[in-house]
C-alpha cells in the first residue's frame, strides 16, 4: 500500500477513536428512555463498527 | 464543556448511569462532532489515495448520523437555533457579491 509512517499513525488513531465511539454508542443505546433515540444510538454504533471494519480491512490489505 | 467534564469523571468512556435522555443526546452529538473534527484534521496527513477514500466515506457517514441526532434533539426542543433575519441575509449578499474578483 506504500503506507507512510503518517498514514499508519492516522489509521491507528482512527481505529482507536472508532472503537471507543462504538462502545459509547452501544452503551447509550441501552440507556435512552426514548425508543427513537435508542434506535438512533444503535444505528450510530453499527455504523462505527462498520467504519472500524472498513479501516481495519484496509490496513489488513497492506504489507 | 459538559462533555469534557463528563469525560474527566468517566475515564472508561462509558455512559454514566442516571443521565437524562437530553444529556445522553448532547453527549452523543458531541462525540460525533469530535470524531468528524478529528478525521478532517487527519485526512490531510494521508498520502495514500485509498486511505483518503476510506476516511472520506467515514466522514460523510458520520455527518449524516450527526445531523440525524441534531434533528431529533431539535424536534424535542433540546437544541434550538435562532433564525437568520432576512435583512442580515441581504446584507451578507451585498457584502460578498464582488469580494472574490
Amino acid at each position: 500500500c506504500n503506507l507512510s509512517t503518517k498514514d499508519l499513525t492516522v489509521i491507528e488513531d482512527q481505529l482507536t477513536h472508532l472503537a471507543t465511539a462504538c462502545r459509547v454508542a452501544q452503551g447509550y443505546a441501552t440507556q435512552f428512555q426514548d425508543a427513537q433515540l435508542r434506535g438512533l444510538a444503535s444505528t450510530v454504533a453499527q455504523h462505527h463498527r462498520q467504519q472500524y471494519d472498513a479501516l481495519f480491512q484496509f490496513l489488513n490489505g497492506c504489507q | 464543556m459538559q462533555n469534557t467534564m463528563q469525560n474527566q469523571q468517566n475515564p472508561g468512556n462509558q455512559p454514566m448511569q442516571g443521565m437524562t435522555d437530553q444529556e445522553l443526546a448532547f453527549d452523543l452529538l458531541y462525540q460525533e462532532k469530535a470524531l468528524m473534527a478529528n478525521i478532517s484534521s487527519e485526512v490531510v496527513e494521508g498520502s495514500q489515495s485509498g486511505l483518503r477514500n476510506v476516511l472520506n466515506d467515514m466522514f460523510m457517514q458520520m455527518g449524516q448520523d450527526q445531523l440525524q441526532i441534531f434533528q431529533v434533539m431539535n424536534q424535542k426542543g433540546w437544541y434550538q437555533l435562532k433564525p437568520a433575519q432576512p435583512q442580515d441575509i441581504q446584507t451578507a449578499k451585498q457584502k460578498y457579491q464582488n469580494m472574490c474578483v
